[in-house]
């Protein structure tokens, strides 16, 4: 038997088995280094997308959709080199978010790897839970953006993963079920009482009829916390309490001692058609006051005392979320009052007519400001009431 | 950046994609001659069909009664049952059946295949025998197709399409798609004379050439490899007919299986040392320089693939274990995710999946598609259908099979490496696994 040879045929038929076998190696090692960039420039068109929509006012659900979605593609905080369009998106969301997304800020990093992953898988189930409700904005630690880092900076935020909702700081592994609370309270309907502190039969002159129709033009009630029965009783007063009894979004609370409730009721009874049994005090509540409504059938007290604002324990007692001092600029009171009614469902604002200070001119020009500005917040949802309308809404817990 | 998973991406893929694509190139410039074969015998030779048995009393009466169901004419044929020391009731039936003078009975002491064989070769009256596994059943006309391939004086030996009788069970089902694969690589192999195994179930030698080479290696763990070597090494060829079908058994258990592959892998490693003359020997360029080296190669990749493959398992494990964990937080409602299905998202994930691709996912890509497009071209040439096998083991074979049977190289290269005692794999344990 002659032994078989290879030809050079077969010779050249293997080297080109091999340079073939070679050459797909090289083409996929060369596409996969490639693929970065068309991934790039796949999650840059994503984000231009994104930015076109953007230019509605407010944000769609959508948008807001899109932007978590396209948060949890990796890399995508590098698009564009340092320029993290992922940031200033999240940021415009943000400014143009008027109260209809639940913000939630998630702070991550490389380092806390799995706890990062499960608060990302956490928050991911909320926003598709709640698809366009929530506006959940994964944020970098390690990344030098401004907008990152103040935020860092605004909120403190010293470890990984934290979690930032609607103002509220974590920094521990928040539960679906918290966030859900959170979200439930936030798209609850949001509240404001406008209470007028300390107004006497004398004071109802040019300033004071001039707030009740600066706030009547914007259709905002009021609520007048008097003391009717002290030096000049109220129903002395006919102007003011024909002015009362004519308009349906007037009414008024006593701000009486406890010992002068049940005369101040009396005095009330004798010239106003409606009489609600509210009290409203900001600084001298006492458990005589508690005590005294709760023997006089009172039904909601409103107060910002520090003791019952932390306490829940008292009948009838509305916790306030805060109140704004008269002397404050008239802007400032409407953002926070805003803010306010986002965190708590209620604002209550406080118009202090002995704290008034400076000429009649601007004096007006502050009751005009507040009342404009809290004619948009009413028109963006916020419900003004009085605060028997208010105490009509909520079931009030009986005071053991 | 190159990872280490890169590094053993590439090198996997080289000692893959190689042999592949030959195959491939095989496949598009000889598959027209896939079913050719030379034309029938005018006179047709003596032949002797040697079957060893070592306790094959399951099935050597099954085995038989396929051998005297052949299509060849009886005074042309012998059969001779070489009882290799058998402890069970192996000679019994045999004994009915030399009782009858339908076979030639051959008792020796437990010497293993090789020696069995060779004593059957020796006592053969036949110009050819025919090596037939006591398990397995060759087709009717498997003998006559396979004996015109000897019409060339340098074939030594012509192979079957082996396929697994037992497919419908899980594990013998992947088997089977494997064994399919196998009939398309023989026959392709063929073409360039690279086949480097001849199958125990039914393979015919020319006597004269298998006796003057030395008859089997009656020490190796893979007499079939070994000698299938050693006439590449002596410049014989070997040839595959496609059209001759052999049923044998497959071990349906995992040990089973793996016994069974570590021999074979032992032994293939032993025989690669043993005939290293023919690595990078221009007399048979496709073994020499493709088969043999990305084989012994292949073991090195094996070591990398097994290492990367239980890294990425202990990986996805650990992936689902947090899984579980962040379902169990929200209460196992996976609604919301569900809710999140639509065509645009699936094509999102999608793109982003293909943008995210790294080296070893691409390579594997790749890979699967050349198995899966040279799986159906077995399927198309193999006669067989793909409805007809297991769809769990067709899909166990194209995902786990072959990184579970890696498990089995290293062991082999381990167990070689320190000289562990050569174990033959033997009926008897198959039998106490089943």
């Amino acid at each position: 038997m002659v032994p078989q040879n290879g030809t050079a045929k077969d010779i050249l038929v293997i080297i080109a088995v091999f340079a073939l076998s070679i050459a797909l190696i090289a083409g996929t090692l060369f596409a996969t280094s490639r693929l970065y960039d068309y991934k790039i420039r796949y999650l840059e068109g994503k984000v231009s997308a994104l930015e076109s929509q953007m230019a509605s006012q407010p944000p769609s659900s959508s948008t807001i959709n899109e932007l978590g979605e396209i948060q949890d593609f990796q890399d995508v905080w590098k698009i564009r080199g340092d320029d993290l369009d992922i940031a200033r998106l999240a940021q415009a969301s943000i400014e143009k978010n008027d109260g209809h997304y639940l913000p939630i800020y998630f702070f991550k990093n490389g380092a806390c790897e799995n706890e990062c992953k499960d608060q990302a898988f956490v928050l991911d189930y909320v926003r598709l839970k709640h698809k366009g409700k929530t506006l959940i904005i994964e944020l970098d630690t390690n990344t030098n953006n401004t907008f990152v880092q103040n935020l860092i900076h605004k909120y403190n935020i010293k470890k990984t993963p934290s979690v930032v909702i609607n103002g509220e700081k974590f920094e521990e592994h928040v539960p679906a079920g918290a966030i859900e609370s959170r979200l439930d309270n936030f798209l609850a309907q949001k509240y404001a009482i406008v209470i007028v502190d300390g107004v006497q039969a004398e004071d109802s002159k040019a300033v004071v009829f001039n707030l009740l129709d600066g706030f009547s033009d914007a259709g905002i009630p009021l609520t007048l916390g008097v003391v009717p029965k002290s030096q000049f009783n109220f129903c002395e007063d006919a102007a003011l309490y024909s002015r009362v009894n004519s308009a349906d979004n007037i009414e008024v609370a006593q701000q009486s001692r406890p010992d002068g409730m049940r005369q101040g009721l009396a005095e009330l009874e004798k010239c106003l058609e409606r009489v609600p049994k509210t009290f409203v005090d900001f600084n001298t509540i006492t458990p005589d006051t508690l005590i005294s409504a709760s023997a006089l059938n009172f039904e909601a007290i409103i107060t910002a005392h520090d003791y019952y604002a932390n306490k829940r324990d008292a009948f009838g007692l509305f916790h306030v979320a805060a109140t704004t001092s008269f002397n404050e600029n008239a802007t400032k009171v409407v953002e926070n009052c805003a803010l306010f009614a986002s965190e708590a469902n209620l604002c209550v604002v406080r118009v202090s007519i002995s704290d008034l200070r400076g000429s009649e001119t601007e004096k007006y020009e502050y009751i005009d400001t507040l009342a404009s500005g809290l004619a948009k917040l009413k028109q963006s949802g916020v419900g003004f009431l009085t605060a028997s309308q208010y105490k009509n809404i909520k079931e009030l817990r009986k005071w053991a | 950046m190159v990872t280490p998973s890169d590094i053993v991406a590439v090198f996997l893929a080289f000692v893959t994609l190689t042999p592949a694509i030959l195959l491939l190139g095989l496949l598009a410039r000889r598959g027209a001659e896939m079913h050719k074969t030379p034309p029938p015998l005018k006179n047709l030779p003596f032949v002797s069909v040697i079957v060893p048995a070592y306790n094959e009393e399951g099935t050597i009466t099954n085995t038989l009664l396929s051998v005297f169901a052949l299509n060849y004419p009886k005074e042309k044929l012998e059969v001779i049952v070489v009882n290799d020391g058998s402890t069970d009731r192996t000679n019994e039936i045999c004994e009915v059946f030399r009782k009858r003078g339908e076979i030639i009975l051959i008792n020796q002491e437990n010497k293993g295949k090789g020696a069995a064989m060779n004593a059957g070769a020796r006592a053969a009256k036949g110009e050819f025998v025919v090596c037939l596994d006591a398990d397995s059943e060759p087709h009717p006309d498997a003998l006559m197709k396979m004996l015109r391939y000897f019409t060339d004086d340098g074939v030594a030996c012509v192979t079957a399409a082996l396929k697994v009788k037992n497919k419908s069970e899980f594990l013998s089902g992947a088997q089977a798609v494997e064994y399919v694969f196998g009939i398309i690589l023989r026959r392709l192999l063929s073409f360039v004379n690279a086949i480097v195994v001849i199958p125990g179930p039914f393979s015919i030698y020319n006597k004269n050439i298998l006796l003057g080479v030395g008859g089997f290696d009656e020490h190796n763990l893979t007499e079939d490899n070994e000698i299938a070597l050693r006439f590449l090494d002596r410049g014989y060829k070997i040839q595959n007919c496609i059209d001759s079908y052999v049923y044998t058994i497959a071990p349906t258990t995992l040990r089973g299986l793996y016994k069974q592959r570590l021999r074979w892998n032992r032994g293939n490693i032993e025989n690669c040392i043993k005939y290293k003359n023919l690595f990078f020997n221009p007399r048979n360029p496709y073994v020499g320089f493709l088969i043999l080296p990305m084989f012994a190669a292949s073991f090195g990749a094996v070591f990398g693939a097994v290492a990367f493959v239980t890294y990425s398992i202990s990986k996805n494990l650990a992936e689902a274990a947090d899984y579980f964990w962040r379902l169990y937080q929200i209460n196992f409602d996976i609604n919301p995710f569900l809710g999140q299905l639509s065509v645009r998202a699936i094509k999102d994930y999608a793109a982003m999946y293909f943008l995210n691709m790294t080296v070893m996912n691409a390579v594997y890509f790749i890979i699967s598609a050349l198995l899966i497009f040279i799986l159906y071209n077995a399927f198309r040439h193999s006669g067989e259908r793909i409805r007809s096998h297991n769809k769990l083991s067709l899909l166990a074979y194209l995902f786990i099979y072959f990184p579970m049977l890696s498990l089995t190289w290293c062991a082999a290269v381990i167990q070689h490496a320190f000289g562990a005692k050569k174990q033959w794999y033997h009926k008897t344990e198959q039998q106490k696994i089943f």
